[in-house]
């Protein structure tokens, strides 16, 4: 999403990354990878629940399907770093609202490594986008 | 349970809190325009 940024704001859009470890470790994490969306944080988990984001099973959060992918990453120069903050077993999910409050697009991920296309995601932010200039 | 929130359907308006340990109501980040959420399972 990061390499999207110029298109999410084209689109008229704001990028808002929920995350789950103490408000210091967001704050933290952001600042030093220099995240230029909102950093916010459910400790509790709340957030994620009531979107309907749940804990995971080994397999979906620690199957080949996550670990592999993870592996190529830690030997890149795109990994994020360390784990230890946060619930590791969150499956994650990516959702997009519009100004009414309205859901327009949901993915709840199926593994810790399912993120949907940012394609799609950019897809029905045109078509909000689209919506409103003819409103 | 409550079912998941769809897609057609009213977004949950959950209290998060920022950096600053400040709480904030989520759907601030929609009111003023389209917000793609993106839930991660932890930061760093």
């Amino acid at each position: 999403m990061r390499d999207d940024r110029e298109r999410i704001d084209r689109a008229g859009a704001g990028l808002v990354l929920v995350g789950l470890g103490t408000p210091e470790q967001t704050g933290e994490f952001c600042a030093a990878r220099g995240v230029p969306f909102a950093c916010l944080t459910s400790p509790d988990r709340s957030a994620h629940r009531s979107f309907g984001l749940r804990r995971g099973t080994p397999d979906q959060v620690a199957g080949p399907r996550v670990w592999l992918p993870w592996l190529r990453n830690q030997m890149s120069d795109r990994h994020q770093g360390s784990f230890g903050q946060g619930d590791v077993a969150q499956l994650p999910g990516t959702f997009v609202v519009d100004r009414s409050g309205t859901i327009r697009y949901a993915h709840r991920a199926r593994h810790s490594n399912d993120n949907p296309p940012n394609d799609d995601v950019l897809r029905v932010l045109a078509a909000v986008r689209e919506e409103a200039r003819e409103a | 349970m409550t079912p998941a929130p769809q897609v057609g359907g009213k977004a949950p308006d959950p209290l998060v809190l920022d950096a600053a340990g400040e709480e904030v109501r989520l759907s601030g980040f929609w009111r003023e325009r389209p917000a793609i959420l993106a839930f991660l399972r932890h930061f760093g």
